[in-house]
């Protein structure tokens, strides 16, 4: 009996992984398209087609058809809510790769019929000496295009060697991914990091920050060591996770980062990974829908413009099927686009249809049960709050009790590696009957 | 043609309703929450479910490739 158990489970086990397998793909392709809804949905109210209440009450692929169906129809531009770096018109926002432009500047030669970057830099040069920064005259800046990548995208330093009748040398850092905004006197760095270290050929190194390195203001102030990277102001450093230069090689990008879409009342950040198969998110309980707590004014960031537009480009080449076609427009977009999900967005996603009922979904469940018991393990805490009202005329009120097992690491380790042993015994024991009876 | 589309659909629409019928499962309802999931975390720190379930996992591969390769050889009469 017991064998015949045992086997029955290592069939359905196997078969279990080549359902997962072809579940997956699936399901990967479905939580893709639960992550790209949620943004598409933002981008259908920011283009102004349509009222939040209006895509609130669409379903995902009403939301991907209508996109569609407005890009082609022309009723929906992505080009002007995100424009292309190559676009040049004053007062809209462009964004380019620093790194990008220094190593292909000739792909910018044409851009307003100059050099953008070297336009910058004389720009930022004349600056600089405008408001004494630079005391002297520079004699022969030169960029030298080191690329140090710390983990938060590119740091490009470039030198200018200033004249004092020594060698001197002043380097600058510019953090990737700065946003420049025309405007009618010419090219704002905003959003950029700018640390300066003077080494004034005596003596040791200077180190000072910048405050302002162009015309009009820092929208946003970052002052950073470049020796501690971690303390990097999130705001002036934007990326997400596929930053790539021209030629397709990734640049290394802090894998703990994650950008907010927004935050919530109470002021948590709220961010894609946390976003739930239809586009909602739930902090503490509380479920939130995306009009509450995502933020138009993100999508004027780099990072997420790139995001999007590869989401629309990838729609535009698409073979969009009928709007009741809902797997080929997963299949086609799934295989065009190449997105960095968050993993924990596949197990919110249920197949549908004859895979969620009773007793054609045990499959699924069997799977989906065994991936529930595979959480990381984590430290029990229990907070309780206590109302002790007053005590003696002394008013002491609510407090929260927080009971933690942390202190019993130790002890757990020990419980873990007992069960581990006494679960490897057991099935010492076992795999002797069953060879020995198998054999027989 | 049409005889067999109207046929095809008839037992789609059969079908659809059948799915209506029967219960959903209550799987999907528990792997939705996450107070379950996090005292399965704190079970999983005394006792290590999962790495146990990734031990049978391999044992039940292990058994059943035995299996498969005791049938092939009886079946070449290789052993009785």
């Amino acid at each position: 009996m017991l064998k015949k158990v045992i086997a029955v489970l290592a069939a359905l086990l196997i078969v279990s992984r080549i359902v997962l397998m072809g579940v997956s793909a699936a399901m990967v392709g479905a939580g893709v398209m639960v992550g790209i809804v949620a943004i598409l949905a933002a981008a259908l109210v920011a283009s102004g087609q349509y009222t939040e209440a209006q895509v609130d009450g669409m379903s995902r692929n009403e939301i991907v058809w209508s996109v569609k169906n407005g890009i082609d129809n022309g009723t929906i531009d992505p080009k002007k809510k995100f424009p292309n770096p190559d676009k040049n018109t004053v007062g809209d926002f462009a964004t380019i790769s620093i790194v990008d432009a220094l190593f292909n500047s000739d792909r910018f030669a044409d851009w307003n019929g100059k050099n953008v970057i070297d336009n910058a830099i004389d720009e930022t040069l004349a600056d600089w000496i405008n408001n004494n920064v630079l005391a002297e005259e520079i004699v022969n800046p030169v960029l030298k295009g080191d690329v140090d990548m710390r983990g938060y995208g590119a740091l490009v330093k470039f030198e200018i060697h200033r004249d004092y009748g020594v060698q001197s040398y002043t380097y600058y850092y510019f953090v990737e991914y700065a946003l420049l905004q025309f405007n009618d006197i010419g090219f704002v760095f905003s959003g950029s990091d700018v640390h300066q270290i003077s080494y004034p050929g005596w003596g040791d190194a200077v180190e000072s920050d910048i405050s302002s390195v162009s015309q009009g203001t820092f929208p946003y102030s970052c002052y950073n060591k470049i020796a501690d990277p971690i303390s990097i102001d999130g705001r002036c450093v934007t990326f997400y996770g596929d930053v790539r230069f021209e030629d397709g090689t990734k640049v290394d990008t802090a894998d703990e980062y994650e950008y907010p879409l927004g935050e919530t009342e109470d002021g948590t950040k709220v961010t894609v990974d946390m976003l739930n198969p239809d586009a909602t998110v739930t902090v503490d309980g509380v479920t939130e829908k995306p009009s509450d707590y995502i933020n138009i004014e993100y999508y004027t960031d780099p990072a997420v413009i790139d995001l999007l537009q590869q989401i629309l480009n990838a729609l535009d080449n698409a073979n969009v099927a009928a709007p009741d076609d809902t797997k080929d427009i997963v299949d086609d977009i799934a295989g065009d686009v190449s997105l960095d999900i968050a993993s924990e967005l596949t197990d919110y996603v249920v197949p549908k249809g004859i895979a969620t009922v009773f007793p054609f979904c045990l499959p699924w469940d069997f799977v989906r049960g065994m991936k529930l018991m595979f959480e990381k393990p984590k430290v029990p805490e229990f907070k309780f709050e206590l109302d002790f009202g007053s005590i003696c005329g002394f008013e002491i009120g609510k407090k929260e009790i927080v009971i933690s097992f942390e202190d019993w690491e130790p002890l757990a380790v020990i419980c873990r590696w007992l069960f581990l042993i006494m679960f490897s015994y057991t099935l010492i024991l076992l795999t002797g009957k069953i060879v020995k009876g198998a054999g027989a | 043609m049409d005889f067999l589309s109207s046929i095809g659909e008839t037992v789609s629409s059969i079908g659809d309703k059948i799915i209506e019928i029967l219960p959903r499962s209550p799987i999907s309802f528990i792997d939705s929450n996450p107070k379950i999931k996090e005292y399965i975390s704190f079970m999983n720190w005394f006792i290590p479910v999962d790495t146990m379930i990734a031990m049978t996992e391999a044992w039940l591969t292990a058994i059943f490739i035995y299996y498969v390769v005791q049938v092939i050889l009886r079946w070449a009469k290789i052993v009785e």
